[in-house]
């Protein structure tokens, strides 16, 4: 009988002009954005250079700088003193600043120390500058350092910057935007289908049925279970298609975590809509009540650790913030099961507890 | 016959202080046609959907082909069709997608083949009109479509909510040859209307007014018993200022105001002559109105009961 229901949601889904584009399109649309936007292509970084140590060596590195395709350099200052003043005149949008004692450091195959700062206002580009900035001081540390002979000789960059402690970049985003779209594609859309057949009265004559209550939900969140899915693998196709975005870990551990993930955001749906009496007021919840605090206090936008204590309690009913965690593990660091069996174990542990809630709240009977 | 196959007794349903159904007590005989009525608000929706194990109730009990509906809901599920007062097919699927779905749950076999579907759809006169999306059928022919999903099952009772409900005369007409033919078959159908006219065709009818039964029995019965003397229908200009003198006239028992012309019962035995000469002394300079002895209507009934009823309301209070 739940396969009569199911047919049924697809054959609605189907007919319904509007859904292919937010489905599957809306998802690639967002990600295609927010990629673009959160890394434009990090070239012509503007960049002042602070050289407090005046050696042959410091030069060379402002002219590896030079050379670069990544900054343009907007002069040289030789005190510490100007930089304020001169990266606002110069309109720099970076800094670097290779300390006294720099040359005699590598001449002795010691590790100097180049403080990086950065103007942080744009934090994309900063993580980017910083990036960057450190490759070319590391390659051109290895002209002195010996790598092999002496570890672990490096030279560091101390990124400082203000204004924005929070680095975001682009590889950092992405993955993100899965726990975006899985959310915003699965909850509201469950929350909707199902106050749809209160509103319009098809749910009335459902209870009639011989269909029990497990029927009528897993047929109503079955489907959409099923576009989650699809979504995840379109998001993940489409990361790396464009943005060249590897998994660092495992494939299947992140698909399994997404599943755990949505089995959150389809019984959050299901709680919805048992608030709701009709698709507006399912909307409205959806949106104030769960999407815009899963979105502010997940560390989605905001770090978590940036939080004030007495907000950082709720993040822990997030169900999002532990899928970050564990997306941007496995996408980015390669993370396994050992490092983020809590998150997964905090994820399963709210879904069942939401679910539970909407079930008991979900009755095959008209109040 | 004579066999009951629903008995309702004492049944309450209150939605906070409000009590929507009053302690309702009747029964339905197998393979009758019930009629159910009532005016807006009455608590029939109310009454029905505890009937089809819908909704809890707050006392009472209902028994249908003997299973207590109020305990097990989902056993009466199959022996039941109910077609709900709001237009309640999926609009955005064909009429036959409707009848395959509806059908499917109640794991009915005429609906699993296309065949068996548009020939359920042909008994229902929407031949023709398999791919038509439910939401585009008008109305008449989309309570047809919905007649025959509540019965793809063969339930053997038949619970219509206001089947006809803004339904142009012709769609009532071929709805209501539906309903017969049912009931012929043997199906019990409990009906809720406020067309009167549909009323007379029912075997036995309940009126309900503010929650409570406060008429039952069969129309001509009802009539009988509640309407003992004759009943004159006056129209024509003259009829409203009639309507105003009457009031004190002892042998008026009843009257009623029906569109521009007045019902009135008088006394036992009276003839139209009798009546007629004495309305023209009443009537003073209004003499401009027909007079017409008329069998009583349903409606002649029900105002007259629903004035009774609201009257001793009164009086308690
Ligand atoms: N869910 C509900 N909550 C509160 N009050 C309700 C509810 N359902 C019905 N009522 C009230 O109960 C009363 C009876 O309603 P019901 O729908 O049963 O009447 P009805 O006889 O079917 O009327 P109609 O002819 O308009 O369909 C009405 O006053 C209605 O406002
Ligand atoms: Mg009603």
């Amino acid at each position: 009988m739940i396969g009569h229901m199911i047919k049924k949601e697809f054959r609605q889904l189907k007919r319904d002009k509007r859904m292919l584009p937010i489905v599957f399109i809306a998802p690639v649309f967002q990600l295609l954005l927010l990629g673009f936007a959160a890394n434009l292509d990090p070239q012509n970084i503007s960049l002042l250079i602070c050289d407090l140590d005046r050696s042959p060596q410091s030069l060379e590195l402002s002219q590896e700088i030079v050379a670069s395709d990544y900054f343009i350099p907007v002069g040289t200052i030789y005190n510490l003193s100007e930089i304020a003043q001169e990266m606002e005149r110069r309109k720099a949008s970076a800094t670097m600043i290779v300390p006294k004692g720099f040359g005699a450091d590598l001449k002795a195959g010691r590790s100097p120390v180049i403080p990086y700062l950065v103007d942080g206002s744009d934090s994309t580009t900063a993580a980017i500058a910083t990036g960057y900035a450190g490759n070319i001081v590391r390659r051109y540390g290895l002209k002195y350092l010996n790598a092999d002979s002496l570890p672990p000789l490096r030279v560091d960059v101390q990124s400082r910057i203000f204004f924005n402690p929070a680095l975001v970049s682009r590889d950092f985003m992405i993955p993100g935007l899965l726990a975006l779209v899985l959310m915003v594609i699965t909850l509201v859309l469950t929350s909707l289908a199902v106050v749809k057949e209160k509103e319009l009265g098809t749910m009335e004559q459902l209870i009639v049925t011989p269909l029990s209550t497990a029927d009528i939900i897993y047929g109503k969140l079955i489907p959409f279970a099923m576009i989650g899915v699809l979504d995840i693998l379109l998001i993940m196709a489409a990361s790396r298609l464009i943005f060249g975005l590897e998994i660092a870990g495992s494939f299947l551990l992140l698909f399994a975590f997404s599943l755990l993930f949505l089995f959150n955001t389809l019984g959050l749906g299901l709680l919805v809509s048992t608030f709701s009496g009709n698709q507006q007021q399912a909307m409205m919840a959806s949106v104030l009540f769960v999407m815009l605090p899963m979105i502010m206090l997940s560390g989605f936008v905001f770090p978590v650790e940036n939080m004030p204590a007495a907000i950082r309690v709720l993040t822990y009913a997030m169900p999002m913030r532990y899928y970050l965690v564990i997306v941007r593990g496995i996408y980015l660091k390669g993370a396994g099961m050992s490092e983020l069996w809590e998150e997964g174990l905090a994820m399963l542990i709210l879904g069942i507890l939401i679910t539970v809630i909407s079930l008991l709240r979900f009755r095959k009977r008209l109040e | 016959m004579g066999e009951h196959i629903i008995e309702v007794s004492s049944l309450v349903k209150r939605f906070g202080d409000f009590i929507a159904v009053d302690n309702v007590s009747f029964s339905v005989e197998k393979g009758s046609l019930f009629g159910l009525l009532g005016a807006n608000g009455a608590g029939k929706t109310t009454l029905i959907r505890m009937l089809c194990g819908l909704m809890a109730a707050d006392a009472g009990s209902v028994s249908l082909a003997g299973i207590d509906v109020l305990k097990n809901p989902e056993e009466v599920k199959m022996r039941i069709g109910y077609m709900s007062q709001r237009f309640s097919l999926y609009r955005d699927l064909t009429a036959d997608e409707n009848l395959e779905f509806f059908g499917g749950l109640y794991g009915a076999r005429d609906t699993e083949g296309a065949a068996g579907r548009s020939r359920i759809l042909d008994s229902v006169g929407l031949a023709g009109m398999e791919n038509t999306l439910a939401g585009d059928l008008p109305g008449g022919i989309s309570q047809r479509l919905a007649l025959a999903c509540a019965m793809s099952h063969n339930p053997a009772v038949l619970f219509l909510d206001e089947p006809t409900a803004g339904v142009d005369p012709v769609s009532r007409r071929r709805f209501w040859d539906l309903i017969h033919e049912r009931a012929e078959e043997g199906t019990t159908v409990l009906v809720t209307t406020h067309y009167l006219d549909e009323a007379e065709y029912c075997n036995d009818i309940v009126l309900m007014h503010s929650g409570r039964i406060v008429a039952d029995g069969g129309p001509d019965e009802m009539k009988r018993r509640i309407i003992s003397g004759p009943v004159f229908e006056i129209s024509g200009s003259g009829a409203s200022f009639l309507e105003s003198v009457l009031e004190d006239e002892s042998w008026v028992i009843e009257f009623s105001l029906f569109g521009d012309s007045v019902h009135i019962q008088t006394e036992e035995g009276m003839g139209l002559i009798d009546v007629k000469s004495r309305l023209l002394t009443l009537a003073g300079n209004n003499q401009d109105f027909e007079i017409e002895h008329i069998t009583p209507s349903l409606e002649d009934v029900f105002l007259r009961i629903i004035d009774q009823s609201e009257s001793e309301g009164e009086a308690v209070i």
